[in-house]
């Protein structure tokens, strides 16, 4: 046997190359991670401003996609007094309320909505491939072109790169194992069970890796800066609709609620008297199977917080930028002369 | 009464009033929602020596989103120890950073022998204070180039060997290191009342062509003394000091220093407009006489 086939590594025992090759794969992991941010040329890009008046369904789309867009609008819809929720069993149902508000303070989306709602609906028709999804394609598709022309979703080139890049290390790695595995099998060993395993970790941990998030980094930051900016909508919803709606000056048409609803999704109206509509859209998710059915959606919250409820991105619970108290630093008691 | 025509040299390079807030985070969510009516906002610069990365980026979130201004806490400038020059590096990265068209502190003492006392002080109004101020505002501005605008604040006591009077005072400090005068409404209407003077009269000494920018707010009464506490809405007493000002000077912004007992944000989003509309009102009364 040449020296390709007997030399140290060839001969090195099994465990002691599984020690090696774990380490390969670990530190190799740590490097492509670190290296997969810096693919991300968004970072550098400045964060775009906060409108003066924010569209809580666009927020709802970078947010998590055309689900999250369906399920702000709905709710939209039900707090105006068009659609309600039923529920019926363990099915909830989306009707047109019996007294109709007028239609025409409703926007071209809403209208084209509540129709598709002439028909009671399951709450997880909204989201079948054939549901509302279908129907605010157009607008949801308006929302993508514009947060990809602000580079707030991942370019598309940069996620190839990530792809390819983990395709790439993964191979390097695969051809190191492969080695020894032939290696193994030429000088008689046929222990080789952990080492495919290891591949076989080795190819799911690089298959982890090489998926892109669907916002970029300069997404990620911009959401996060909402979430950050409104963090008083988040504490507490109810309230803060309730502080909107007394004798604000009507310089603002973003509905605070809705706004909330946007930025943080449905978990936002737990335990505020909304309950009702995050249990039907809940049960709607598990009704369709879990996570799987709205994975397609990702939830980017950005704001160091976890994703929980799996269908969208709902929760996040985190970032707020405030600290320390406000006021005049300098004052102990009345009277600071500030 | 004071020549009001007779500009400071500084003042030509400070541009139109605006109406802004004193940020407070608890206000944060109102302030965005509302944007449009603040036209600048005032940062406690304290708050972001030394932040945190939170505060760090809601700094930079202000500064992408509203023209701010730092308003400093503990300069320390009536101190005859001198300036602590690692708050001065501090707050002039601050300036450095934020681009302000001025910045701003108090005329008082908030240290003595290294202790920070967390309160701002009166200086005495002797000579001898007249020179602290000068010679630690002379630092102050060697080493931070953009304007410098200094803050009368309120006092619950007199020194009893003053050599010469507040407005005095005041005048030869602003004119002796060309600074400009951020005037406290509330305080001058405050220290009128607790110290039994006319604010009117008070008005005629200052250098009023050296006013830029004032603060508004209300205080509450402590039995026989009014306490300014920035937790109650501008009274009215405290509107005719501030359309008083307006009328014979040139301001170049007003900020509602509201520090606590937060009303519902309407109330703000009033007391800003009531403050625009003095201002409006008086600057047009002036281009008239003009």
């Amino acid at each position: 046997m040449n020296f390709l086939f007997d030399n140290p590594l060839a001969n090195m025992p099994g465990p002691m190359f599984l020690v090696l090759y774990g380490a390969i794969i670990f530190f190799s992991a740590i490097v492509f991670y670190l290296y997969k941010s810096k693919l991300d040329w968004t970072a550098n890009q400045p964060v775009p401003l906060i409108p003066p008046s924010p569209d809580p369904f666009e927020i709802a789309y970078l947010r998590g996609g055309e689900n999250e867009f369906a399920r702000t609008l709905v709710f939209s819809l039900t707090q105006k007094g068009f659609l309600k929720i039923t529920n019926e069993g363990k099915k909830s149902y989306i009707v047109l309320t019996e007294n109709q508000p007028n239609w025409t303070t409703l926007t071209q989306v809403e209208r084209n909505a509540l129709r598709w709602f002439q028909q009671t609906r399951e709450t997880k028709d909204v989201f079948e491939s054939w549901g509302l999804i279908e129907i605010l394609k157009p607008y949801s598709t308006t929302y993508e072109q514009k947060a990809t022309q602000n580079n707030l979703l991942m370019p598309e080139e940069v996620s190839n790169k990530i792809r390819l890049s983990s395709l790439s290390v993964f191979g390097l790695i695969a051809l190191f194992g492969g080695y020894k595995l032939v290696s193994a099998l030429l000088h008689g060993h046929w222990n080789i069970i952990f080492l495919i395993i290891f591949i076989f970790a080795a190819f799911l941990i690089f298959w982890f890796l090489g998926k892109s998030k669907r916002l970029s980094q300069r997404g990620e930051k911009y959401l996060e800066g909402l979430q950050n900016t409104f963090e008083k909508l988040r504490v507490n919803p109810k309230i803060a609709k309730e502080y909107y709606s007394q004798s604000l000056p009507a310089l603002n048409a973003v509905d605070p609620l809705l706004l909330a609803m946007g930025i943080y999704g449905t978990s936002v109206l737990v335990g505020n008297g909304f309950s009702e509509f995050e249990q039907a859209f809940h049960r709607a998710h598990n009704d369709y199977g879990g996570i799987g059915y709205y994975s397609h959606t990702s939830c980017s919250s950005g704001c160091g917080s976890s994703c929980s409820s799996g269908d969208g991105g709902s929760s996040c619970s985190g970032g707020s930028s405030c600290g320390g108290g406000g006021g005049c630093g300098g004052c102990g008691g009345g009277g600071c002369g500030g | 009464m004071r020549d009001v025509l007779e500009k400071p040299e500084f003042a030509n390079q400070l541009s139109k009033t605006k109406i802004g807030l004193g940020f407070r985070p608890q206000l944060k969510s109102d302030i965005f929602l509302y944007r449009n009516e603040i036209d600048f906002l005032e940062i406690t610069a304290d708050h972001y020596f030394d932040a945190t990365p939170q505060k760090l980026a809601e700094l930079d979130l202000l500064k992408k989103h509203f023209q701010l201004t730092p308003h400093g806490l503990n300069l320390s400038l009536g101190s005859a120890e001198g300036i602590d020059e690692n708050y001065l590096e501090k707050f002039a990265e601050l300036v450095e950073k934020i681009q302000p068209e001025w910045f701003s502190d108090h005329i008082c003492w908030t240290k003595s022998g290294g202790v920070e006392i967390g309160h701002l002080s009166p200086v005495p109004f002797t000579n001898e204070a007249l020179k602290v101020l000068i010679r630690n505002i002379t630092t102050v501005k060697n080493r931070i180039k953009t304007p410098l605008i200094l803050e009368n604040i309120t006092y619950m006591f007199r020194y009893p060997f003053a050599e010469m009077d507040e407005a005095e005072f005041l005048t030869k400090i602003l004119e002796e290191t060309d600074s400009g005068l951020l005037l406290d409404v509330t305080n001058l209407y405050i220290n009128s009342i607790n110290h039994q003077y006319d604010w009117r009269k008070f008005l005629d000494k200052l250098p009023l062509e050296r006013v830029v920018q004032l603060h508004f707010v209300g205080g509450h009464q402590f039995k026989n003394y009014l306490i300014d506490s920035h937790s109650y809405q501008t009274p009215n007493e405290i509107w005719e000091v501030y359309r008083e000002v307006c009328s014979r000077a040139d301001v170049k912004g007003a900020i509602l220093e509201r520090d606590g007992n937060f009303p519902h944000f309407s109330e703000i989003l009033k007391e800003l407009n009531t403050a625009r509309a003095l201002s409006e009102k008086a600057n047009f009364s002036k281009s008239v006489t003009v």
